[in-house]
């Protein structure tokens, strides 16, 4: 291990957080970000690379990884699992066609050895939708209770209306924060 | 010489002028000056490897060899980087190259200057000090690991290079008249965005 990466760890005394957000194409992961920002959600197209938001919140700095779900784009996603405190996949939970896909690609990540410490936090998005599954379902198609790898939450929430997204970046910060940030 | 320290006098390729303040004794200097003489040094005073490298660190980051290949980096990539809030997936690799080039220069320049250095030890020590990683060396690593840092480098690079002017149309403020604003000025001025009872055209 270079000590680069190690110098990158120790920033963490600032209150620095980086937070990863996932899942499938559609699922909502920008939209979802922006809202939180309080950017325009009116036009959003899909993301075929990443991108970064430094949010301040709640006296932490939140770095926010973005990065696209389309099918070609999910090899690269283990190039951003480096030093992540808080993963959050998100879920189209209107999408009940390809929900085993979701919880395929959901279940590699949790094996992922690099995102072994990090915070997990789901959000079950567009619950605004007509016919989408709630998180109490959404929890059960991904098997969530059998997670023990991480500890891991799951909100139901929707990225156009702002319903929970609060009350789920704030149970991941304050996860995160009672591992990292527990001298304080 | 004697043995009965390990050899500290290899010598140093760039000043050793700024060895740190901390800890280093005037003999630790003369040490590193002194390959003119044989002056047997039997005693040094404990520089850690950390105090040592620190000071070598903020030497290469300043020397040429550094800079250029700083420079030959952005010089090679700018060109594939864009001012697009939303960032291509093979920046990443880019900048983990970067990264990795850097340090692999560090290291061989830090093995070459110190005796017997081990990455793994003088990482060790970093860590074991977490909270001395203050001052000007500490943030210029930190920017070069960081991804948003080294992005807008590139974008600086590449703005610089292509020569790229100062956009005037941003210094353009095309402010529309509100339509009262609008009756109570010339007509030439009516620029309201509705062209509420004016014909006029925007000039040009």
């Amino acid at each position: 291990m270079g000590f680069y990466s190690i110098l990158k760890k120790l920033k963490e005394k600032e209150k620095e957080v980086r937070i990863l957000i996932l899942g499938l194409d559609n699922a909502g992961k920008t939209t979802l970000v922006k809202k939180f920002n309080g950017d325009d959600i009116d036009e959003v197209s899909p993301t075929l690379g990443f991108s970064i938001k430094t949010l301040e919140h709640r006296g932490f700095r939140l770095n926010v990884w973005d990065v696209g779900g389309q099918k070609s784009l999910r090899s690269y996603w283990r190039n951003y699992f480096e030093a992540t405190d808080g993963l959050v996949w998100v879920v189209d939970s209107a999408d009940q066609r390809r929900l085993s896909d979701c919880k395929q690609e959901f279940g590699q990540l949790l094996v992922e050895e690099r995102l072994a410490g990090a915070s997990l936090l789901v959000f079950a998005n567009k619950q605004d939708l007509p016919g989408a599954l709630d998180a109490g379902q959404i929890s059960a198609a991904l098997e969530l209770d059998n997670v023990k790898t991480h500890h891991s939450r799951i909100f139901g929430c929707s990225a156009v209306t702002g319903l929970n997204l609060l009350e789920g970046i704030d149970w991941l910060i304050d996860d995160i924060a009672s591992r990292v940030f527990s001298a304080d | 010489m004697s043995n009965s320290q390990p050899a500290r006098n290899n010598k140093p390729k760039s000043s050793s002028s700024n060895q740190r303040q901390d800890g280093s004794s005037l003999l630790d200097q003369v040490d590193f000056i002194g390959d003119e003489d044989d002056i047997d040094i039997q005693s040094h005073a404990p520089v850690s490897l950390f105090d040592e490298a620190i000071g070598h660190i903020e030497d290469i980051m300043v020397e040429d060899a550094f800079q250029e290949l700083q420079n030959s980096f952005f010089s090679n990539y700018s060109h594939l980087f864009s001012e697009s809030e939303e960032n291509q997936l093979e920046y990443t690799n880019i900048h983990a190259e970067y990264v990795a080039t850097l340090e692999r220069h560090l290291e061989t320049e830090l093995s070459q200057r110190i005796e017997d250095f081990s990455m793994e030890r003088f990482a060790h020590e970093l860590t074991e000090r977490k909270d001395q990683l203050e001052g000007e060396v500490f943030e210029m690593l930190f920017t070069i690991t960081d991804f948003v840092a080294f992005k807008e480098a590139m974008l600086d690079y590449k703005r610089a290079a292509t020569g790229e002017a100062v956009d005037v149309s941003m210094d353009l403020v095309v402010v529309p008249l509100t339509p009262r604003d609008a009756e109570m000025t010339s007509p030439s001025a009516s620029l309201s965005l509705r062209g509420t009872g004016s014909t006029n055209k925007k000039p040009r």
